[in-house]
C-alpha cells in the first residue's frame, strides 16, 4: 500500500463532482451501472499524492445492461413475400448473466462416451450375442459335427452338387445314377473313392476329385441318412377319367417305357428334378408337335430317342406322358410320330 | 414442370415397383415349367430386378429432392427450421446406427469363433445402417442446414 496517496476521486464522463472519493484503504469502488444510461462512458480516477502530485488513469467502458431488441422470424437481407410473423424478443434486465453450458470438448467427450458404451455392449454384450446367434447364425450341419475330422458335409453338399447332382439328383435321391443317399457303398471309403475316381459303367471318372473332397462326399452322403432326404417317391397318377379317349393298353406300354428310359431324368412321378424339367403340369405339353419332336430329336442334354423305337411306342411315351399325373391332352398317333419323323 | 415436380419420380417409382412384380411373376412362372422352385434367379428376373431398382432409386431421389428443398425453386434464403423434433430424431437414429455397426462388428466376431454367419445376415445389417445413415443426412440437410436458391431453372436436361 502506497503510504503517500492523499486521496483518489473517480470521476464519470465529463462529470465535475466526483462519483467517489477515497481516502483510505481499501480503495473499493462501487458503480451501480444501472443507475447510468446504456453506452460508452468513460472513467477518469485522479489519484492525489501527498505533495501535490497528481495522477490520471482513463478507463473506456461501455455499458450494456439492456441488450438491443433480437427479431426473431426475420433475418437482415431475407426475402419475404405475403404475410410474414416475427417476435421482437427483449433482454431481461434482471436475468443473471447465464454460463456458456457444455463446452465443444465436453460435447464431444461426452458424444463419445455415450456412444461408445452402446458401440460397445452391442458389439461385445452376452445379449447382443444372443441376438446374433438367434437371427444371424448359419445352420451347422449335424453330420460334420458328429464325426469331425471324418470330413465336412457342408462342403460335400458343394462338392455333390457341382459333380454329382445332375445324374444322382439333387439330394442324392437317385436320377439317372442310382441313389446314394445313405447306400451303403457310402460306408465302403475304398470302394467309394475308387469308382468316383475311376468311374463305373455308365458313369465318367473324376479323377480331379481330391481325397478331402472326397471323405466330404463320403461325410454329405452318409449325413443324408437311409433316403431320409430323398424325394418322396409318389406312385404315378392314374390316368384321369377325361383321358378315357385314351386306350389304357397304349397308356401301360407307354408307362413301361417312360420308365425305362425317362423316368430316370424326368423322375417316375413326372416331377422333374434339377434341370430336367417337371411333365406333371406341364402346359407344353398341350403342345402335340413338340411333345413328338422332343421325344424323336431331344434337345441338350436330353437325348433324342428316334433310333432306340419305333413310331408306335414313341406315339405310346408321349400318350402317357401326356394324360398322366392330372395332364389331360388326349392321345397320339403313331401316324402323327411317322409324320415328324 | 419444375425442377422438383413429382410426376416422373411418381412414374419412376411406379415402373419399379412393376418391374419388380414382372420379376416375381416371372419366377412363378419358371417355378411351373421346372416344377419346381429354383434355387437362384434368371437371368430375366436378374434383368427385370436390375431396372426395377434403378427406377425405383430414380423416383425416391426425386421424392427426397422434393421434400427436401421444395416443389418449386424460388430464389432466396431459406434458414433451416431446427427444432427439437427433429434433433431427438437424430439423437435416436445416431444411437440406431452405432448400435447397429456394434452388432455387424459381434456378428463378424461370431463367425470367427463360434461357427458361421448367415450372408444375408450380414448384408441386411450392411443395408440397415447404410438406410440409417441415409436418413440421418436427409434430416440433417432438411432441418440444419440453411439453403440458398440462386436461380430457378425451369427447363434443366434432368429434372432434378
Amino acid at each position: 500500500m502506497n503510504q503517500n496517496i492523499e486521496r483518489i476521486e473517480v470521476f464519470l464522463d465529463e462529470s465535475k463532482e466526483p462519483l467517489q472519493v477515497l481516502t483510505s484503504p481499501p480503495f473499493k469502488v462501487t458503480l451501480d451501472t444501472r443507475q447510468i444510461p446504456d453506452g460508452p462512458h468513460t472513467l477518469r480516477v485522479v489519484t492525489t499524492f501527498k505533495g501535490g502530485q497528481v495522477e490520471e488513469e482513463i478507463i473506456d467502458f461501455e455499458v450494456d445492461n439492456l441488450p438491443s431488441p433480437f427479431i426473431d422470424g426475420l433475418d437482415d437481407g431475407q426475402q419475404v413475400r405475403g404475410p410474414v410473423e416475427f417476435e421482437v424478443v427483449t433482454g431481461d434486465y434482471a436475468a443473471p448473466k447465464t454460463g456458456g453450458g457444455l463446452s465443444i470438448v465436453g460435447a464431444v467427450l461426452s458424444a463419445v462416451l455415450v456412444l461408445g458404451l452402446v458401440w460397445f455392449y452391442f458389439a461385445f454384450a452376452p445379449s447382443a450375442k444372443e441376438i446374433v446367434k438367434e437371427t444371424g447364425a448359419a445352420p451347422v450341419e449335424e453330420a460334420a459335427a458328429a464325426a469331425p475330422g471324418a470330413g465336412d458335409a457342408a462342403a460335400g453338399k458343394e462338392v455333390f452338387a457341382a459333380q454329382c447332382a445332375s445324374c444322382h439328383g439333387a439330394n442324392a435321391e437317385g436320377a439317372f445314377g442310382p441313389a446314394l443317399a445313405g447306400a451303403p457303398i457310402v460306408q465302403n471309403a475304398d470302394q467309394f473313392d475308387s469308382i468316383v475316381k475311376n468311374g463305373l459303367g455308365a458313369m465318367p471318372p473324376f479323377a480331379q476329385l481330391s481325397d478331402k473332397e472326397l471323405a466330404d462326399l463320403r461325410a454329405y452322403l452318409s449325413s443324408l441318412g437311409g433316403g431320409a432326404a430323398a424325394a418322396p417317391k409318389e406312385e404315378a397318377a392314374p390316368a384321369p377319367a377325361a383321358a378315357a379317349a385314351v386306350d389304357p393298353a397304349v397308356m401301360s406300354e407307354g408307362e413301361n417305357l417312360y420308365l425305362a428310359s425317362c423316368a430316370g431324368c424326368h423322375q417316375p412321378n413326372g416331377a422333374g428334378v434339377a434341370t430336367f424339367p417337371a411333365l406333371a403340369g406341364n402346359k407344353n405339353m398341350a403342345d402335340k408337335d413338340l411333345v413328338i419332336d422332343r421325344i424323336l430329336n431331344g434337345k441338350v442334354p436330353m437325348p433324342g430317342f428316334a433310333g432306340q423305337y419305333d413310331d408306335q411306342q414313341i406315339a405310346a411315351i408321349a400318350t402317357y406322358i401326356r394324360n398322366s399325373w392330372g395332364n389331360d391332352f388326349g392321345p397320339v398317333s403313331p401316324d402323327e410320330v411317322a409324320a415328324k419323323r | 414442370m419444375y425442377r422438383n415436380d413429382t410426376v416422373l419420380p411418381f412414374f419412376g417409382i411406379l415402373f419399379g415397383v412393376a418391374l419388380w412384380y414382372m420379376a416375381y411373376l416371372d419366377g412363378l412362372h419358371i417355378a411351373r415349367l421346372a416344377g419346381h422352385q429354383p434355387e437362384e434367379l434368371s437371368v430375366g428376373q436378374l434383368g427385370l430386378i436390375t431396372f426395377g431398382i434403378v427406377f425405383f432409386l430414380w423416383g425416391a431421389i426425386g421424392y427426397i429432392s422434393a421434400w427436401l428443398e421444395g416443389g418449386e425453386l424460388r430464389p432466396g434464403r431459406e434458414a433451416a427450421e431446427g427444432g427439437a423434433a427433429p434433433m431427438v430424431v437424430v439423437f435416436v437414429l445416431t444411437l440406431l446406427l452405432v448400435g447397429l455397426s456394434g452388432l455387424f462388428v459381434n456378428a463378424i466376431l461370431y463367425g470367427l469363433t463360434e461357427g458361421p454367419v448367415k450372408s444375408s445376415f450380414l448384408g441386411q445389417l450392411s443395408a440397415a445402417i447404410l438406410l440409417v445413415m441415409t436418413l440421418l443426412l436427409v434430416v440433417y440437410k432438411k432441418f440444419f442446414v440453411d439453403d440458398e436458391v440462386l436461380v430457378e431453372d425451369e427447363h434443366s436436361e434432368v429434372p432434378w
